[in-house]
């Protein structure tokens, strides 16, 4: 064992600095005090910086990112659209003339006329609103069903969660689009921005639930969350005060994702024929339609395509940066 | 790892017969005459309701009804389609079809996300990792009906590289372009998901001893950065082999592809609700298939879940 | 026993690594950030080196340094790095991986994430060798090469024995008649890949066999890789190495896992090994084990060792060279002794001053020598047991079960992680709860509680068993009772600012009113001497420290009469952990309370403790005052718990040593 060799070294009758029996570069040493970092009172508080929360630190960080700004821009463009489309057009979008079917751009009318020999910028105009509804609707809805479920099936555990984790299960085995196709032919009378909101937030909150249900679970292992049974915290009120807050940032993180994927999901339907009906001005219709004049006008597909992509971009790439800022890994210490 | 595999399996029979009640509910349990619903807007000729009154057992209560089409799925009866083909049959046709789609697919969207994303992974921050990261986001943005249809006019209509439609003449040249549309947006999300999960492997640990222990940069990369970061990128890939099964609808019916796909795309757009049902029913079912082989997949990649 | 081909220079004067001047900087968005600053470092062939220093110091910086880890944007900007004469600063690519493993081995720290989970722990060691061109095989064919040439026996200590080889040498064995449990023996003394030839006919002679030499001669003729990889876990103190070989990560304990590391990083037979806290992970008496094995095997093979270590008791005890790095830079260093006995820099004076397992030793000394000593927190530790009649806490016969689920269905097992235990803790005294992990100090604290059913026995309060309160009784008792916990990082709610946290207690139990409640969280801030400025903070802006005294500061919110500290100063820093210390001995005196101490470092326990508890398995090995307990103790696990303190065997006076 070393400390044998260390015994060996002489140490107590050796005078200070002398090197017997100590080799060279191994001399005792120290440091002259005037080089040597300064000494402070153990463990004083920084109060130099000013104080900062969590949410804080991720708003610091979040705009300090192009991305972020891009995508606000986006969105914040998209949800103007859709509540006052009268300001950004004032042509009816309804209001079709056979007889400039297919019509190139003229002024008033800058991207053209479609099939039917409606104006293209007003019917890309007005399309945002049922976009825009079905995706904040769908994304409300599963938010707060998949946060319950979630939350509940995390923190109470057991066969409580061995029950609620098998419903999950059951509607996350059929995929989205499915399931939405299946109840979208059935209601073939009365779809509307609501009924498709509905379905896909009836199909779409598992998701939702098992990101909630993990981070609860890792939460609530955590020491503070004794310490407030430990005060005399009811059940429900460590859930709602301690937990739930600490869970819930990857949650809105996919919850902003799943907003562009819902859009995205209602446009295929309508694509399909089986979302919203013909009546309503949408990008998916408005696609759906073009696809039979493909060849000869493919500009007709641009436009909604363009209008729905860009929209679906600014979500996730939202979602994209708010994870980046509320990820605990990316911290430091 | 065969209880693991057994627990797997006896887990899967609720949710499979939960999943087939759910759809079976969503149908005939809903409000008004669901033979009438099933019509669709231009109603039944009277013969075919008749039948469809006599195949769904309308007259018995509800999980009689429903112990009957389970009976039926059980023993591979999918019901009648309008033109009065059995749905399996028409199943049987469609599915190698749609099986060499999604096989072509899927070497496409792994290849080429797992080098792209490892690529980017190493040099994160880099040019070559934001030029994808990017592109990567327009890719899930877009819709697939949107890069389907602009695929299909620029290299099939205005370049005329591939067929633009592909019909009867199924091969490799004209699924080529439909699998690379479908790819498009897995492409995406395995390039995103091997990037960060190889993005924070390299910095583990255990890679710092493999490195220390002196093995070679590259078989560092290899075994210890590249093996650890499949594990999840695998169990997304086996996911969305469940949903390429499941068909392409929007893109088997772009491009006119005899799959399953294009059989639900045809019945949704003739309105033919039964088919519809059936033809979903059948999809479901592939899907819970391949999660259940992603579950055994991933105890095979991942020792800790085998013994656990 | 060396494999390493390359020509060693062993002349012990040179030194084997010559750092000096060393600069490393790490590039962060706040700037650049100097991690080492001139650091100058010398280790001789078979030395062991210490560095010490609390986290941060930039100790396990310098050591990746040495063997070009650094992390992140970590650079080396300025100084050299000579290992063998050779210089590593601005090595190639090449030359580094050349070096590592071969020539530098390193032993990480956390031995739970150093492991591949995903390979076997057998593959991962084999991958150790082959990278380093260490092919026994190979080796053997050489050395037949070499025989051929000059005609001479190869010493017996170039080669291994193999796995068939070891079942034909016990089949020898009883063929020759040698008595079953003579063969038994040297069954488990014969390690495949690890035992020599010379080893084995010593070991064959011992068994009472008479032609050894000829039979070793015959059968130990080199191991496979797969039976060196054995080996090496035999040298590194695993069992049954050859099963354990073909395990999983997951399926070793914390110890073994260590075990696997030290294999590894020892696999190539390397000159130095850099062990980066090898053991802070694990238990103590597992702790002291490994470092024994560690320092025999390294002496062995003539390897020097850098430790890299937080504890300075340790680091005296298992090196001869000590080296006392502070914010980057090295404030002393020298012969281990010397530096403990008169260290000249104020800074290593505090480190020397505060170091539990410093501090009980010399604690230990003034006791033996019937010296006073200030350094002995808990003052009344002689009368406790009289003076307080009145037991606040009284444990009896507390019993826990837990439900093991199986794998399996219907392989569920009972599992009793507290078995009737019976303490008490007096009113304004501390009784310490030590044990080592699975002890089941832990969930008798928290039955003790009352956040968890015990399955049988009682926890008395004052008289009352909180079993049976219920309710608002049950409500009530938690002003009585509050816990402070050991994670840091973990224990407060990082959504709550400082002032949210240390109201909370008061806004629960409804005390007072908001005003009262702003004028009582000053209050306490000021008892754990933070400024009340730091209300509006957030727990991530706090250091470890820091945030231990905000908690300590919640717990006292409702005036409690006990407090159970779990494992509360465990995670912290010497010199913090020290001063968390000093301000809960305080606070005692202040305040009349009672602490329920749960850890598993007896060194602190002897600095703050009036009572121990001795935990291992579920039972009470072991009680009585802490001065019987270290003085006299009876049971044989305690003994081993105490020889475990590091630095145990370091003979140093009872006073804190003057500048």
């Amino acid at each position: 064992m070393p400390d044998a060799a260390a015994n060996d070294i002489p140490t107590e009758d050796v005078p200070e600095g002398a090197a017997v029996g100590v080799r060279a570069g191994q001399a005792h040493f120290f440091a002259d005090l005037d080089q040597s970092p300064v000494l402070g009172a153990v463990d004083a508080p920084d109060e130099s910086s000013a104080p900062s929360s969590l949410w804080r630190d991720a708003w610091v960080q979040m705009r300090g990112r192009v991305l972020f700004w891009v995508s606000a821009a986006i969105i914040l463009l998209v949800v103007l659209v859709a509540l006052f489309p009268g300001v950004f057009s004032q042509t009816d979008p309804r209001f079709c003339d056979l007889s400039r079917s297919v019509g190139g751009p003229e002024a008033g009318h800058w991207f053209g006329f479609d099939r039917q020999g409606c104006d293209v910028y007003a019917r890309v105009i007005f399309g945002a609103r049922a976009s825009v509804t079905v995706g904040v609707l769908t994304t409300l809805g599963v938010s707060v069903f998949g946060v319950i479920i979630g939350s509940l099936a995390g923190y109470y555990g057991k066969w409580f969660d061995a029950i609620l984790s098998r419903i999950t299960d059951i509607f996350f085995a059929i995929p989205l689009l499915l399931a939405a196709i299946l109840v979208a032919s059935v209601f073939s009378e009365s779809r509307t921005t609501f009924l498709i909101a509905g379905v896909l937030a009836v199909f779409g909150w598992p998701q939702i639930a098992r990101i909630t249900r993990g981070a609860v679970m890792s939460v609530k292992n955590n020491e503070f969350v004794t310490a407030a049974q430990a005060l005399g915290l009811s059940r429900s009120g460590i859930l709602l005060r301690h937990i739930i807050p600490n869970a819930i940032a990857p949650v809105i993180a996919t919850a902003t994702v799943a907003l562009g994927t819902f859009i995205v999901v209602e446009a295929t339907l309508s694509f399909l024929g089986v979302g919203l009906p013909p009546s309503t001005v949408s990008w998916g219709g408005d696609i759906s339609r073009a696809q039979a004049v493909i060849r000869t006008s493919p500009q007709l597909l641009l436009y909604p395509g363009a209008a729905l992509g860009l929209t679906v971009l600014g979500f996730i790439m939202m979602g994209d940066v708010v994870r980046d800022a509320l990820d605990p890994k990316a911290r430091t210490r | 790892m065969a209880w693991y595999a057994g627990r797997r399996l006896l887990q899967m029979i609720p949710v499979f017969l939960g999943a087939t009640l759910l759809i079976y509910a969503m149908v005939f349990l809903l409000p008004g005459d669901p033979i009438a619903a099933l019509g669709g807007e231009r109603g039944l000729p009277p013969a075919v309701a008749e039948q469809l009154r006599a195949q769904y057992h309308l007259d018995q209560p509800f999980l009689v009804q429903y112990g009957i089409y389970l009976r039926n799925l059980l023993t591979g009866d999918f019901g009648m389609s309008f033109s009065r083909r059995p749905v399996a049959d028409l199943l049987a046709a469609a599915f190698p079809t749609t099986v060499k789609l999604a096989a072509m697919t899927l070497v496409i969207e792994s290849v080429a996300g797992i080098g792209v994303g490892l690529w980017a992974g190493i040099r994160k921050g880099g040019i070559f990792d934001s030029t994808f990261l990017v592109i990567s986001l327009v890719l899930i943005a877009v819709p697939i009906f949107v890069i389907g249809f602009a695929g299909q006019v620029l290299f099939g209509v205005k370049l005329g590289w591939v067929p633009a439609t592909v019909g009867s003449n199924v091969s490799f040249r004209t699924l080529i372009l439909p699998a690379i549309v479908l790819a498009s947006a897995s492409f995406a999300y395995i390039l995103r998901l091997t990037r960060t999960t190889v993005a924070e492997n390299r910095t583990a640990d255990h890679v710092r001893t493999a490195t220390a222990k002196g093995l070679s940069t590259g078989r560092v990369m290899r075994v210890h950065v590249l093996r650890n970061s499949l594990i999840p990128v695998v169990t997304f890939i086996g996911t969305d082999v469940g949903a390429l099964l499941g068909g392409a609808v929007v893109t088997e019916g772009i491009f006119n592809i005899p799959g399953v796909g294009n059989l639900l795309y045809s019945a949704i757009t003739r309105h033919e609700a039964p088919t519809i049902v059936s033809v979903t029913t059948f999809l479901v079912i592939v899907y819970l298939i391949s999660n259940l082989i992603v579950d055994l997949l991933y105890a095979v990649l991942d020792p800790r879940i085998r013994y656990a | 026993m060396t494999t390493d081909n390359a020509p060693a220079s062993t002349d012990p004067a040179q030194p084997l690594l010559d750092v000096t001047g060393l600069e490393v900087s790490f590039t962060t968005s706040q700037g650049v950030v100097q991690a080492v600053r001139g650091v100058d470092l010398t280790i001789y062939p078979g030395q062991s080196v210490a560095i010490v220093g609390e986290s941060g110091s930039g100790k396990s910086t310098l050591a990746h340094a040495v063997i070009n880890l650094l992390p992140g944007t970590g650079t080396i900007t300025g100084g050299s790095i000579k290992f063998d004469g050779r210089e590593l600063v601005g090595a190639s690519k090449k030359e580094i991986i050349d070096l590592r493993g071969r020539k530098i081995g390193l032993v990480p720290q956390d031995p739970m994430s150093n492991l591949n989970p995903v390979w076997r722990i057998g593959f991962q060691i084999k991958e150790a060798l082959k990278a380093n061109g260490v092919d026994t095989r190979r080796r053997r064919q050489q050395l037949t090469d070499a025989l051929v040439e000059i005609e001479t026996t190869p010493s017996g200590d170039d080669l291994y024995l193999g796995s068939a080889g070891k079942k034909e040498l016990l089949a020898a064995l009883r063929q020759a008649g040698v008595a079953e449990k003579a063969v038994e023996k040297a069954e488990a003394a014969l390690h495949v890949g690890s035992t020599t030839r010379a080893q084995a006919v010593g070991i064959l002679e011992q068994a009472g066999l008479r032609e050894a030499e000829a039979l070793a001669a015959e059968h130990v003729t080199g191991a496979s890789p797969t039976d060196r990889v054995a080996g090496l876990l035999a040298e590194a103190g695993l069992g049954d190495a050859e099963r354990r070989a073909r395990q999983y990560p997951h399926e070793f304990s914390g110890g073994m896992r260590q075990r696997a590391l030290i294999a590894m990083g020892l696999a190539a037979r390397p000159r130095l090994l850099i062990a980066d806290e090898p053991t802070s992970a694990l238990d103590v008496t597992v702790q002291k084990t490994i470092l024994d094995h560690l320092g025999t095997l390294t002496a062995e093979l003539g390897a020097a060792v850098l430790f890299i270590t937080h504890d300075l008791g340790l680091a005296a005890e298992r090196a001869e060279h000590l080296v006392v790095m502070y914010k980057g830079k090295i404030v002393e260093s020298g012969p281990s002794r010397q530096i403990l006995r008169a260290p000249r820099h104020p800074y290593t004076q505090r480190l020397v001053a505060a170091a539990p397992s410093l501090a009980s030793r010399r604690i230990q000394s003034a006791h033996a020598a019937g010296i006073e000593t200030d350094e002995l927190l808990a003052s009344h530790a002689e009368s406790g047991g009289h003076k307080h009649a009145d037991n606040v806490v009284e444990v009896k016969d507390l019993t826990k079960v837990f439900r093991i689920r199986g794998s399996r269905p219907g392989t569920g097992t009972d599992f009793t992680a507290v078995d009737q235990i019976s303490f008490s803790v007096a009113r304004g005294t501390t009784l310490a709860l030590v044990g080592e992990s699975g002890s089941g100090k832990s969930t008798a604290a928290n039955m003790v509680l009352g956040l968890l059913e015990p399955t049988a026995g009682t926890v008395e309060f004052d008289g009352v068993d909180i079993t049976s309160l219920r309710g608002k009784e049950a409500f009530r008792f938690r002003r009585r009772i509050q816990p402070v916990f050991q994670n840091p990082y973990g224990s407060l709610d990082p959504m709550f600012s400082i002032y949210r946290t240390i109201e909370e207690p008061l806004r629960v139990h409804q005390v007072g009113d908001a005003k009262a409640r702003e004028k009582r969280v000053r209050e306490l801030l000021d008892m754990v001497a933070l400024p009340s400025t730091m209300m509006r903070r957030f727990p991530n802006e706090l250091s470890g420290g820091q945030r231990q005294r905000i908690a300590v500061a919640r717990a006292l919110a409702l005036n409690p009469e006990v407090i159970v500290l779990d494992e509360a100063v465990s995670a912290l820093d010497v010199l913090v952990q020290a001063q968390v210390l000093t301000l809960l001995n305080d606070l005692q005196a202040e305040l009349g309370l009672s602490y329920l101490f749960i850890t598993h470092d007896l060194a602190v326990v002897r600095q703050i403790a009036d009572k121990v508890c001795v935990m291992q398995n579920g039972r009470i090995v072991e009680q009585g005052s802490t001065d019987t307990i270290f003085d006299s103790p009876e049971q044989e696990y305690t003994r081993e718990l105490l020889a475990a303190i590091p630095g145990a065997s370091l003979d140093i006076g009872p006073q804190v040593p003057a500048a």
